[in-house]
């Protein structure tokens, strides 16, 4: 246990310098592209003057040589200051705050929906291989996965509207509470919130509960078509046995590296389909911010994302060989 | 340690987190009473009440019953909750049900009238007003409105260099600002740097903010800026319910992203005609959105009465809406064309680079520069099918760089119908002719084609630029289209001036002395010939001269009909000389469920300007 | 904790070793056929990318031309029968649309205007043909010719299979060339991605030490790279460039396909790493094969399970790429045809409402993601040497 943790304390020291390296490199890249935030917000406005836009951008330092610019930002993110959004005009690490929590919510939900979903399905079309269920299943589910999911997410929500024109107010479009939310007693608020979640979750999960399931079944089908499964049956243990008790055991560990990557996207995952289904997570803020080249903001974004990688990576590495002795952590 | 081992862990973490996650609420709720949820107000005690003060005239029809919520939907997130610092109609709307100012636009006539000042008066120099406001006013929290507070907005405020507001802009007259000064509790004096037109427009509509409640945070200092206090205050972190105000309304609650709840202001100033005080709503909703599609589907479902309150509808969502208006309880409200503009421009400069290359191609320029070449492609752009195909019927061909919702808007300008064949004969006298190959030839020679820009993120602009590109190819005229993205847009006419025709619009307004940043040729956005601070060969042609002319006298005449004549004069020079070549203008539609009394939308006012007189039927 | 028995590893290098090639390849092909659903997946597949190359030929017209009086026409319905009610030979019948849209604008009052709607013009029949003569074109800018497969014979009235779109082009022809971006910027972008993932996670696996460490160290801190971030700088930087949407497009792809190799080379790795621990790989290597060999040959063959699925998968995922760029307004342009750009005014919910055969791009994207994951699965189950069924 002691050599684990020595690891994981390697493992996090050795993310400082990529991080480091993804700042640099995206901090370059942003100002590589055309405009600035103030050209972006204020130029068009015909009520503008050029005084107030040269006014605005010595407020936000973007007058300066981009070297500097970097400089000043990586001082404050490394004592743990994110700096002020220039749109919000409000600490970034506020405006994370704000949002974090739906965006939480939503990921975490998706999350055990798709897998306890998707792997008891897997293992039962790799079990079921061949027969009516799984060929019926397997349709199923590769609609699922050719449908893209921001179009799945509208196509859910006009099925809600159809719905609701017949039974008003059955499914809320967009949010995740209701407008009066804030006057209900706690078990009202936790059903309110969780009815809201419903159309968020299907759109955010049905994708990938067909590629999940699609994974799990390919890696039990691997197991149990290896020698010592067949072994194992032909010594006369009991089929559930062999394949619950050993195959799947052994066909849930490349999901493992999976799951690294699922808790990167958390946090970041959900931009695009947060949009269309108005859910008021981080990712539409950060979309937003790396569009208008609200930098502090963008940055932030840019690397709470990378870190969720990063942390995902190290989680996924840990769980592996946790899970499985054959294979050595070197750090 | 296995597999199953540690998954059982993570799923009993995760389970844990999304409990706490879900179970955790803001403080301060109360319970609903027998059913009807109701928010809480710190001033119970001054429910709806007669009050003595005489109507304000005509501002709204029949006496209505007290009650009920307005629930409606707005597409962006506010930024903002600080009036004086917003800079986008996200934040500026819902902060409009809080705020007032000491005179209006009436929303019917486009006049102004009295709001939180019951009267000005005008001196003989036309540069000295005298503002007295209304007697007995109180901001929602109970304090007294009374001209400290207009004071403090100005001196302290608007007029303060430490803080970065887009309103001193508005009031700079020339380049001095006016002073304001305190004559007692009730009375306001301004004076002008000279006369000034537009002056009650931009300055006695500015929203008045409460003295007692900002006057600590912009004396404090920030210590890290230097910067008073004041510029981070009122920020989307906010506590809501802290921010007093003048309006209709107060904020019950902000839910980042998703909702702003609104109360009754049980102190607002405005009572109906039997004296009873308004508004008649409890409240009112504003859900955020995020997107046109969740807006209209939250609408076709019910949730909502109003559909935006920030943007019309499509004109594609008019064809689905449309049909669902007796079955869903509705109605479309038509309140006329927007007031932006979208037109075609090109790039006129003569100007040349520090390096002394020219920023515009010389033989191009020569042709952008040459009215034949404008005229003829104005008569090449065909509008009806604009309006038909890329806004599906509910727009207007655009005639003049006015809105027509201004009360200077002329109609006697030159137009430019869709004609291809006048097209060709206007490019024939100029010298253009086709070649064997269907080429279009300048009388040099040149092949004709440029590129053509616009926004890659308005799906509009890019469908109309398809059209041009193709009514263009048959005068022999080659476009390549290149979209770009909005801040690479901006960039390029504002600064680099790397551009040779982009397609893109303007906000407008009622008064066209707002227009001078575009139409003054040093205004930062004159495109077509756009100077720049380090610019060596720019050169106003004579008209534009002669625009500047007109912006000047225009904004110093204080006479309405001479003023009309005189902006009159300026479209129809305008309209001759095509720097822009407008295409279209939205008609803006709102629609409104059916449970509204006094009900009226407009142009200008859109669908809930006059929430405080609204009232529900059923 | 149950692990590979002795046994298993032992018997696994005969398994892999012994059968001769032939017979390995006609046994793929038998079980390949045997998966139904990717059987008919690879020739639905190799249909469509047929017809997408020829679609000059298919298509009855080019994907630019419009007419834009026609724009959101609905789909033409073919008719066998005339009013009369006798039999005839395929034909359809034009469409008229009255509209009027002068003076019905007075603000403030309700809007009840009525926009006109398509109706099929019943007195001229258009009879449908093969062969027919159209509008010339260049196959693959090569081969000349005027003839398309079907038609309206004497180009009397347009034929719009799947109606017209928001320009007065047919939404069919426009499909049938879209699919040229839509279905190549995967096979270009995995062109790229597969060599290099597969190898770099090889090695990584493989060598272990500080190889693994430099290349896992690449690997993390491309993954953790914000690639929209870089897309949009890249936008701004190539629209000084004087090329084409389109083309600038593709050279994003190729650009960024150099970003996407890093996920597959770190599940290679995870695999290769607990793979190399096999008792025929240090054979081998004691008997003193090369390592590249030993990777090439012995290794990476034994995650081909993994790759074929994460090639049938990612296919898909770039055509969704391609859309998601679109519906932010940085794929392919308009005029241009792709999947993605043509899907884009069937994300508005009232255009679908009113103009349903706008979704037909979004059916074929699902249609041949399905095939592509049938195939995929199909493959995976003929390649799975191991099980006898």
């Amino acid at each position: 246990m002691a050599r684990m943790f020595r690891y994981i304390l390697q493992r996090l020291l050795q993310m400082l310098p990529k991080l480091l390296l993804i700042s640099v490199i995206t901090f370059g890249i942003s100002k590589l592209a055309p405009g600035d935030y103030v050209s972006n917000k204020m130029m068009n406005n015909p009520t503008v003057s050029q005084e107030a836009i040269d006014r605005e951008r010595t407020r936000l330092g973007l007058d300066q040589p981009v070297p500097i610019q970097y400089l000043k930002w990586a001082k404050n993110f490394a004592t743990g200051d994110l700096g002020e959004s220039y749109d919000y005009r409000e600490k970034v690490s506020t405006l994370i705050g704000l949002k974090l929590q739906a965006t939480l919510v939503l990921g975490l939900s998706a999350f055990l929906f798709t897998w306890l979903i998707a792997l008891p399905l897997g293992i039962l079309m790799a079990v079921k291989q061949y027969s009516w269920f799984e060929k019926i299943f397997s349709s199923v589910t590769f609609f699922f996965l050719g449908v893209p999911d921001f179009f799945l997410a509208i196509l859910l929500l006009m099925g809600a509207a159809w719905w609701n024109q017949s039974h008003p107010g059955f499914f809320p479009i967009g949010g995740m509470t209701g407008p009066d939310h804030a006057l209900m007693g706690p078990v009202q608020q936790v059903v309110d919130q969780a009815w809201h979640l419903i159309i968020p979750v299907l759109a955010v999960g049905i994708g990938s509960i067909a590629i999940l399931q699609r994974r799990m079944r390919g890696n039990l089908l691997d197991i149990l078509g290896e020698e010592y499964v067949r072994t194992a049956r032909a010594k006369g243990l009991p089929e559930n046995t062999v394949i619950y008790k050993h195959a799947v055991r052994n066909a849930l560990n490349p999901m493992i590296t999976l799951l690294g990557f699922e808790f990167a996207s958390l946090l970041s995952g959900f931009a695009i389909i947060e949009n269309i289904i108005s859910w008021p997570g981080l990712g539409q803020m950060m979309l937003d911010a790396l569009l208008k080249q609200d930098v502090n903001l963008a940055m932030a974004g840019v690397m709470t994302g990378a870190l969720m990688l990063l942390l995902g990576n190290l989680l996924a590495d840990v769980l592996l060989a946790l899970s499985d002795p054959r294979i050595k952590l070197e750090a | 340690m296995t597999a199953h081992r540690s998954f059982r862990v993570l799923l009993a973490a995760c389970t844990a987190l999304l409990v706490a996650c879900t179970g955790t609420d803001r403080g301060g709720s109360t319970t609903p009473k027998g059913g009807k949820p109701e928010w809480p107000t710190d001033a119970t005690t001054v429910k709806p009440a007669r009050v003595e003060a005489p109507p304000p005239d005509a501002l709204h029809g029949g006496i209505g019953t007290y009650g009920g919520r307005l629930m409606a939907a707005m597409i962006s997130d506010p930024k903002t909750f600080n009036l004086a610092l917003a800079q986008e109609t996200s934040s500026t709307t819902p902060l409009g049900f809080l705020f007032e100012g000491m005179a209006e636009t009436n929303a019917l006539t486009g006049k102004m009238q009295e709001a939180l000042a019951e009267k000005w008066e005008v001196s003989k120099d036309n540069l000295t007003y005298t503002f007295t406001l209304r007697k007995g006013l109180q901001w929602s929290d109970g304090k007294p409105l009374t001209a400290d507070d207009v004071d403090f907005t100005f001196n302290r405020i608007v007029f303060n260099p430490d803080i970065p507001t887009d309103w001193r802009d508005i009031l700079t007259i020339g380049d001095a600002l006016p002073t304001v000064r305190k004559l007692d509790n009730l009375r306001i004096q301004v004076r002008t740097p000279k006369p000034f037109a537009p002056f009650l427009r931009t300055f006695a509509a500015l929203p008045i903010l409460p003295k007692h409640a900002l006057e600590a945070s912009v004396n404090e200092k920030d210590p890290k800026t230097g910067k008073p206090r004041f510029n981070e205050m009122w920020t989307i972190a906010t506590d809501v319910t802290t921010i007093p105000g003048s309006g209709p309304f107060m904020f019950a609650e902000f839910v980042p992203s998703q909702r702003i709840v609104y109360k009754r202001n049980p102190y607002y100033w405005r009572v109906d005609g039997q004296g009873n005080r308004l508004p008649y709503l409890d409240g009112m909703v504003i859900f955020i959105v995020k997107d046109q599609n969740a807006g209209v589907l939250k609408f076709t479902s019910g949730e909502t009465d109003v559909l935006f309150v920030d943007a019309p509808l499509r004109g594609q969502d008019f064809g689905a809406l449309q049909p669902k208006q007796k079955t869903s309880n509705f109605t479309i409200y038509q309140a006329g064309p927007d007031f932006g503009t979208l037109f075609l421009t090109f790039n006129q400069t003569r100007d040349v680079r520090p390096n002394g290359t020219p920023y515009v191609d010389k033989v191009k320029g020569t042709w952008f520069r040459d009215i034949r070449f404008r005229r003829a492609l104005a008569h090449a752009i065909d509008k009806q099918s604009i309006i038909r195909n890329v806004y599906l019927g509910i727009a207007q061909p655009q005639i003049s760089c006015e809105s027509q919702t201004s009360p200077f808007y002329s109609k006697d300008v030159t137009v430019y119908p869709f004609d291809l064949a006048k097209a060709q004969n206007l490019l024939a006298e100029a010298g253009y002719r086709k070649d064997a190959g269907g080429v279009l030839r300048d009388p040099a020679g040149h092949a004709v084609s440029f590129t053509l820009n616009t926004n890659s993120e308005n799906s509009e602009r890019k469908q109309i630029a398809q059209i041009l590109k193709s009514d263009f190819a048959k005068l022999g005229i080659d476009i390549k289209f290149q979209p770009i993205t909005f801040n690479v847009l901006v960039e390029k006419t504002s600064s680099s001036l790397d551009w040779e025709a982009v397609l893109m619009g303007f906000t407008g307004s009622l008064d066209p002395a707002n227009g001078r940043n575009i139409w003054h040729s040093e205004g930062r956005l004159h495109m077509f010939n756009q100077k720049l601070a380090k610019s060596t060969a720019w050169q106003p042609e004579p008209w534009e001269k002669e625009v500047d002319r007109l912006f000047e006298k225009g904004a110093t005449t204080l006479d309405e009909t001479k003023r009309k004549e005189i902006y009159h004069g300026f479209q129809r020079l305008v309209s001759d000389q095509v720097p822009y070549l407008y295409i279209a203008n939205r008609i803006q539609l709102y629609p409104v469920r059916n449970r509204f009394g006094n009900l009226k939308v407009t142009p200008i006012g859109g669908p809930i300007w006059n929430i405080w007189g609204l009232y529900m039927r059923d | 904790m149950t692990q590979a028995t002795p046994a298993a590893v032992a018997a696994r290098p005969a398994a892999d070793a012994l059968p001769p090639p032939i017979s390995a390849r006609a046994r793929f092909w038998r079980r390949f056929r045997k998966h139904r659903p990717a059987f008919f997946a690879f020739w639905l597949l190799l249909a469509v990318y047929l017809v997408m190359l020829l679609a000059d030929v298919f298509a009855p017209y080019s994907p630019l031309s419009e007419e834009r009086n026609r724009a959101f026409q609905p789909p033409a319905e073919i008719h066998l029968r005339d009013d009369e009610g006798r039999w005839r030979a395929p034909f359809i019948y034009d469409h008229k649309k009255q509209d009027d849209y002068s003076a019905i604008f007075q603000a403030g009052a309700p809007a009840d205007m009525t926009l006109g709607e398509w109706q099929e013009d019943r007195t001229v029949r258009h009879s449908l043909g093969l062969w027919v003569k159209g509008e010339p074109y260049r196959i693959l800018g090569l081969i000349p010719g005027d003839r398309h497969l079907f038609g309206i014979e004497g180009q009397t009235a347009p034929l719009y299979l799947l109606g017209a779109d928001n320009a007065g082009r047919d939404q069919f022809s426009r499909l049938l060339f879209g699919a040229r971006v839509s279905l190549t910027v995967g096979i270009i972008a995995l062109l790229i991605v597969i060599p290099v993932g597969t190898l770099v996670g090889g090695a990584a696996g493989y060598f272990g030490g500080w190889i693994d460490a430099v290349l896992m160290w690449l690997v993390e801190t491309v993954l953790a790279f914000p690639t929209f971030y870089l897309l949009l700088a890249l936008f701004g930087v190539t629209y000084k460039w004087d090329i084409t949407p389109t083309q600038r497009f593709y050279v994003i792809t190729i650009i960024l396909s150099f970003l996407g190799w890093a996920g597959l080379a770190r599940v290679i790795r995870g695999m290769v790493l607990s793979l190399k621990h096999q008792e025929y790989i240090e054979a081998a290597r004691a008997a003193g094969a090369g390592h590249l060999w030993i990777i090439v040959k012995h290794l990476l063959p034994q995650t081909a399970t993994w790759v074929v699925i994460s090639v049938s998968l990612s296919i898909p995922g770039y055509i969704y790429g391609e859309s998601v760029l679109s519906l932010l307004g940085l794929g392919v342009q308009p005029p241009d045809a792709s999947w993605g750009n043509m899907l884009e005014p069937a994300l508005n919910v009232s255009d679908l409402v009113t103009h349903p055969w706008l979704l037909a791009p979004g059916v074929a994207i699902v249609l041949v993601t399905v095939a592509w994951n049938f195939l995929g699965d199909g493959l995976r189950d003929a390649f799975d040497s191991k099980r006898r069924v």
